[in-house]
């Protein structure tokens, strides 16, 4: 039973339905339309049904309090949905609900389902992976240069050797790499040299 | 101002606001220069916008000169320069040079009134709005509309020089006059009719010089231009690019890198990575066909192979086509070429065949095209690479040998010589023979004594003198010997100096000759030949290039056996010996440090020194010239070579350092009494200074040359010869015919568009507060009633300073929002007290979830505020979906699972979905309407900034050890990068801890050469 979404009896019919492949489903007596886990639920709501009952949506989100995370999943099936998504943006805003846009109905499946399969995971994946490999971690440093590349990068460590060197170097020193222009020169020389705080 | 056209660009201008596009070279400098000279002691702000720095000196160089007195001199606000100052600047009117980032700023913080400034001059008018697709959205033009909205009678005037700049998109000059709320549209193309006569009276004597290119030069240009256009092909496979029309010929620009941004841009995150390296490498690409031209030979040799090293790592489809065999190889032939072809050509002569640099035809050209392509390792002449990989290398170890020969003599000079292990050497001599069979003659080897089994993880490279090699050496020793292509127009350059000395000698004329060239390189490039030739020139960078190439292969030999040492050691856990090696390479690196001090430039050229003499000695002679090869060692043994050679050679290099080392290239200096002068750019002036006789066109600039024109027109008496130099057949030729192609077509389209524009009365702005139709919401549901005068009065929005690079604070501020900058260091919008907004565009969203800052981020917002919010903000010519594909399992780096989890880990926060930037304003509307406005003393996340943060912050938090909460303390206790990267260990651990200050200590100091070329990507 756990490893199931726990699907509100008005969802039958709902081909959305049809498209969840990798978890299961039941039907149960939920506040909700899908409940992924003690925590958390979503509601769905298609644009077309939405132009068509304006006060459905509000008045359901009104009534589902005890989640800790309540998601709007919202098919957007219709095309000038600026006003719609506008106005849905504004109600979750104001009844706590965080609201995820599917374009397709395959779209909105796979949302459900990883709120399902990725319920209680670790944030682990969202981190920050510090870049393991010194060349990696180099050329990203050097390449938030504006207009700086990897190829510079590469031509840079090259002839400084360390980055306690290029960051050192001289502005003719720099200008003498092949392939570093005088626009990237400026840059370089610029970012590195020029005070974090403004002198004042 | 003596010509008539200049006068008449200035009246037209004084009498109406406007935009003038005029061509290159004309004169804009002396126009604007004009107009501040006007402006000089006006009571009021003057602010002039987008001049260099440089150029910005020259102005004040110039009105110095005039007499202009110090009080009326135009001020230059720099970034950095505290608030108060700038407000007495403001106060004390008179011309001000701005950055629209800081004027922004000072604007939106109402520091300066519009009132107080009396108009704007606005150079390189079409500039931002290349890059940006919105036009009326960038810096410039949010300033200007503050400017007009405050003050109904000021001045806007913009000049351009670049009429491709506004031709780029459809209407865009319209657009641009839109932002500049001018009507009037003035185009100065070089052939106008007043231009033209003005010119046509007194024009310069041009003498035009061919030179045909080398015929390697020749094939190597072709075989760029053939891997370019197979890059061409690829790239128009894919399926974000509209570049189906694109010719070959128009690749060559840098407007292809525009375009091909311009159109990737939006979808980046989705452009297959292939796609990104073809761009990447085009770009690479066009500019070798400049290097080739302006490059020596051994410089140009040297950057190609940092090139290939990059590539041999990355996905690139073009190194394997047979076009870039030919430009590899060639390439190298323009630098050195194996013996035994040149034994075939000369039979015996080689020897002192090697004295004569190569000419154009007349050298040893060879053809290497009858050797098996297989055989030629094109690829990694690295010789880390596995002895099986080196088999097939056979350029490679051709290669190879020549520079281990050339260490050889380094080596055998300290008689280091290792007999007793010959036998085991020529094992692995005779493998590398076997694969330089082909292209070398080499002393056979006992072909017995090969031994396939050569354990894994212990092979080193090294140069040890054998027996056998010895007495082989009369065959062996010159496999490869040094060619030295000089440039064809490095020759002509001196002839034509000949022939101008010649004739100044039967006049009394003493003034210099003026060189034009293309960059400070250059300059230092044919300065080094005037002075010593292009022989001796090219030997000591080959030389130079060679002993870099060898201090390398030191470095990570010494690398290797630490690894060796430990691979061995491991299990009789005899740790000593590491640690001797460890010691070595510690000594080597401070060794390197040391000789950094001395200030030693980044080439390395001068630390050649310790046998500068030997190695040039062996251009002369060739005498320890030997083959070279791989072997297997005793680590041990390496360990005590390498030992050996130690010190003392390293001391030598201090001294010796400071006289070998070639003057770092200068700023530009003159003087009368030179003979030449080269000039770059820059100096506007140099012409009325020298009144030169004879200019040398070295590297063509159709700018330069109008500068000439008019130089000649305003100065009918001084007789002036142009001598342009061109390569024949050449792409310098092409691309300058495209240019003055290009310019003409651009002025032609502008004109036929202004003829038929169509300006609004009321498009100055002087009449009443009108916003641009732009800005007005895209979708209007209230259908038909006009829109709408900004009911936001006064609300107040607090914006991070970095946010001003996007287009939303200046639309929001036409929506009447006031605009608050700050520094913020969490979110990019504050909305009320409660209301925080990070914006992500789709590109940054994937960005920032793959780096984890919007973990951090998110993790900042929902600790600081109630109602943290993230807007992903579509872009609005790109489908509002996110356009992934939905795979058959749920993928945990799809956009959808990392979506789902940081709704689960921040519950708190809310995710806003905007069509485009006017969909965002209506959403902040909403979420503002009724509520306070966030006061700055309320949060203490945040602090007033002045400036846009630049780049070097943003470099900071990349940097490893560094994270968001000690960035703060970092900047606050250091001066800059380049003092933070010179920190000590301990002063870096006591900055951030021991774990971060160690990782930010090995990563400043850590030597990472070596692992470039092994970089997996």
């Amino acid at each position: 039973q756990i490893g199931k979404i726990h699907v509100n009896k008005s969802q039958k019919g709902n081909r959305l339905l049809d498209l969840l492949q990798n978890v299961e489903y039941m039907f149960e007596n939920v506040a909700a339309d899908y409940v992924f886990g003690g925590q958390s639920c979503a509601l769905f709501l298609s644009c077309k049904y939405h132009l068509l009952y304006g006060h459905y949506i509000s008045n359901r989100m009104r009534q589902i309090k005890s989640f800790r995370n309540k998601i709007l999943l919202v098919l957007v099936d219709v095309e000038h949905n600026s006003h719609i998504i506008r106005e849905l943006s504004q109600l979750t805003m104001h009844h706590d609900f965080t609201m995820i846009l599917a374009w397709s109905l395959p779209e909105a499946a796979r949302y459900l389902e990883t709120f399902k399969l990725y319920d209680g995971r670790g944030s682990e994946m969202l981190r920050h992976k510090p870049k393991e490999e010194y060349t990696e971690q180099v050329t990203e440093s050097i390449t938030t240069v504006r207009g700086v590349n990897r190829t510079d990068a590469r031509v840079l460590l090259e002839n400084f050797e360390t980055m306690r060197g290029v960051m050192n170097a001289s502005s003719e020193e720099l200008s003498i790499c092949p392939g570093v222009g005088e626009k990237k020169v400026k840059r370089l020389f610029s970012t590195f040299t020029q005070p974090f705080i403004p002198t004042k | 101002m003596s010509l008539a056209f200049h006068r008449e660009i200035v009246s037209e201008l004084l009498d109406e606001d406007g935009l003038t596009v005029i061509s290159r070279g004309l004169g804009l400098h002396k126009i604007i220069l004009s107009l501040i000279r006007l402006y000089a002691d006006s009571k009021e702000v003057v602010f002039v916008l987008g001049v260099p720095d440089e150029e910005q000196e020259l102005f004040v160089e110039e009105l110095i000169e005039e007499g202009v007195p110090a009080q009326n001199l135009p001020k230059t606000s720099m970034t950095g320069e505290a608030v108060q100052d700038r407000y007495k600047l403001y106060v004390a009117g008179g011309v001000m040079f701005a950055t629209p980032t800081s004027l922004i700023m000072d604007l939106l913080y109402k520091r300066i009134h519009p009132q107080q400034i009396k108009g704007f001059i606005i150079t390189n008018a079409h500039r931002r709005h290349i890059r940006l697709l919105m036009t009326d959205t960038s810096t410039e033009s949010f300033i200007v509309r503050l400017f007009r909205e405050g003050n109904k009678r000021g001045f806007i005037k913009g000049f351009s020089e670049n009429p491709e700049g506004f031709t780029s998109t459809f209407n865009h000059v319209q657009k641009v006059m839109k932002y500049l709320f001018v009507r009037k549209l003035w185009l100065w193309p070089r052939f106008r009719d007043r231009v033209d006569e003005n010119l046509k009276s007194h024009t310069p004597d041009v003498i035009e010089l061919h030179q045909p290119l080398t015929p390697t030069m020749v094939k190597i240009q072709d075989a760029i231009l053939e891997i370019i256009d197979a890059c061409l092909k690829q790239l128009k496979l894919s399926p974000h690019l509209d570049i189906e029309t694109m010719t070959l010929e128009e690749c060559l620009f840098r407007e292809f890198d525009v375009i091909t941004r311009q159109q990737l841009d939006p979808v980046w995150h989705k452009v297959h990575k292939q796609t990104k390296s073809l761009i990447e490498d085009m770009k690479n690409l066009r500019r070798l066909l400049d290097q080739l031209l302006y490059y020596d030979c051994v410089t140009f040799y040297r950057h190609l192979e940092l090139l290939r090293l990059r590539d041999t790592s990355e996905h690139t489809p073009w190194l394997s086509m047979s076009a870039t065999d030919t430009l590899f190889r060639m390439t190298k032939q323009r630098v050195f070429i194996p013996k035994r072809v040149a034994k075939d050509d000369h039979n015996e002569k080689s020897k002192k065949k090697i004295k004569t640099p190569t000419k154009k035809d007349g050298g040893p050209i060879i053809d290497l095209e009858t050797i098996d392509p297989n055989l030629v390792e094109i690829l990694g002449e690295d010789s880390r690479t596995s002895v099986a990989e080196s088999e097939n290398s056979m350029e490679n170890s051709a290669e190879n040998s020549l520079e281990n020969s050339m260490e050889n003599s380094l080596d055998s000079s300290k008689g280091s010589i290792d007999v007793e292990t010959s036998e085991k050497v020529s094992v692995d001599v005779e493998v590398s023979e076997k694969t330089s069979i082909e292209a070398t003659t080499v002393v056979v080897v006992d072909e017995t004594k090969q031994e396939e089994t050569i354990p894994e993880g212990s092979q080193t490279v090294d140069s040890t003198e054998n027996s056998q090699k010895i007495s082989g050496r009369d065959e062996a020793d010159s496999d490869f010997i040094p060619v030295l292509e000089e440039n064809p127009k490095w020759v002509l350059l001196s002839e034509v100096l000949g022939e101008i000395r010649q004739e100044q000698s039967t006049t009394d004329d003493r003034s210099p000759v003026i060189i034009k060239i293309r960059d400070e390189r250059t300059s230092h490039q044919l300065q080094e030949f005037l002075r010593m030739g292009s022989k001796s020139m090219l030997e000591a960078l080959l030389h130079s290039y060679l002993v870099s190439k060898k201090e390398r292969e030191e470095e990570m030999k010494a690398r290797q056996e630490l690894e060796a040492s430990i691979m061995s050691n491991y299990n009789a856990s005899a740790s000593n010996h590491t640690m001797k090696v460890a010691q070595r390479i510690a000594a080597a690196t401070h060794k390197k440090n040391s000789k950094k001090n001395v200030k030693k430039p980044p080439r390395k050229r001068a630390s050649v020194s310790p046998n500068y003499g030997n190695l040039l000695k062996m251009f002369d002679s060739s005498q320890h010239v030997k083959s070279v090869h791989r072997k297997t060692k005793p680590v041990k043994k390496t360990v005590i070579e390498i030992h050996d050679e130690g010190e003392p050679e390293e001391k030598k290099i201090e001294d010796e350092d400071l006289d070998l080392r070639p003057e770092p290239p200068k700023k530009m200096e003159y003087s009368k009494e030179k003979e030449h002068i080269f000039y770059v750019s820059g100096n506007k002036k140099i012409l009325e200074e020298v009144r030169p006789r004879y200019v040398i066109m070295y590297d063509g600039d159709i700018s330069f040359y109008r500068k000439l024109e008019v130089f000649k027109a305003e100065n009918p008496g001084v007789p002036l010869r142009i001598y342009w130099l061109w390569y024949d057949e050449s792409i310098e030729e092409r691309k300058y015919m495209t240019t003055i192609d290009k310019e003409q077509k651009s002025f032609e389209r502008l004109i036929a568009e202004k003829a038929n524009m169509i300006v609004p009365i009321e498009q100055d702005g002087k009449t009443e507060i009108t916003l641009p139709q732009d800005l007005l919401p895209q979708s209007n549901r209230k259908g038909g009633k006009i829109a709408n005068v900004p009911t936001n009065k006064g609300k107040k929005i607090l914006v991070d300073s970095r946010e001003f690079r996007s287009a939303l604070p200046s639309i929001l501020h036409s929506k009447g929002f006031d605009i608050l900058p700050h520094s913020l260091d969490v979110g990019d919008y504050i909305l009320t007290p409660d209301v925080c907004v990070e914006r992500k565009s789709i590109p940054d969203l994937y960005q920032s979830f793959a780096s984890g800052r919007l973990f951090n981020q998110a993790t900042q917002m929902c600790r600081h505020f109630k109602r943290p919010a993230l807007l992903i903000e579509f872009h609005q010519d790109k489908p509002f979906n996110m356009q992934e594909e939905i795979p058959e399992r749920i993928n945990s780096s799809a956009i959808h699972s990392k979506l789902v989890l940081l709704t689960y880990h921040f519950p708190l926060l809310r995710i806003l979905w905007s069509r485009s930037p006017y969909s965002t304003v209506e959403m902040f509307e909403d979420l503002k309407n009724g509520m306070e406005d966030p006061d700055s003393s309320h949060i203490g996340v945040i602090h007033t900034a002045d400036e846009l943060i630049d780049s070097h912050e943003d470099v900071l938090r990349t940097l490893p050890g560094i994270n968001s909460t000690n960035v703060g303390e970092v900047m606050a206790k250091v001066h800059n990068l380049a003092e933070l990267s010179t920190l000590s260990l301990d002063k870096m651990v006591k900055l951030l801890g021991k774990k971060n200050g160690e990782a930010l200590h090995h990563f400043m100091n850590h030597k990472g050469r070596v692992e470039f070329e092994n970089a997996v990507e």
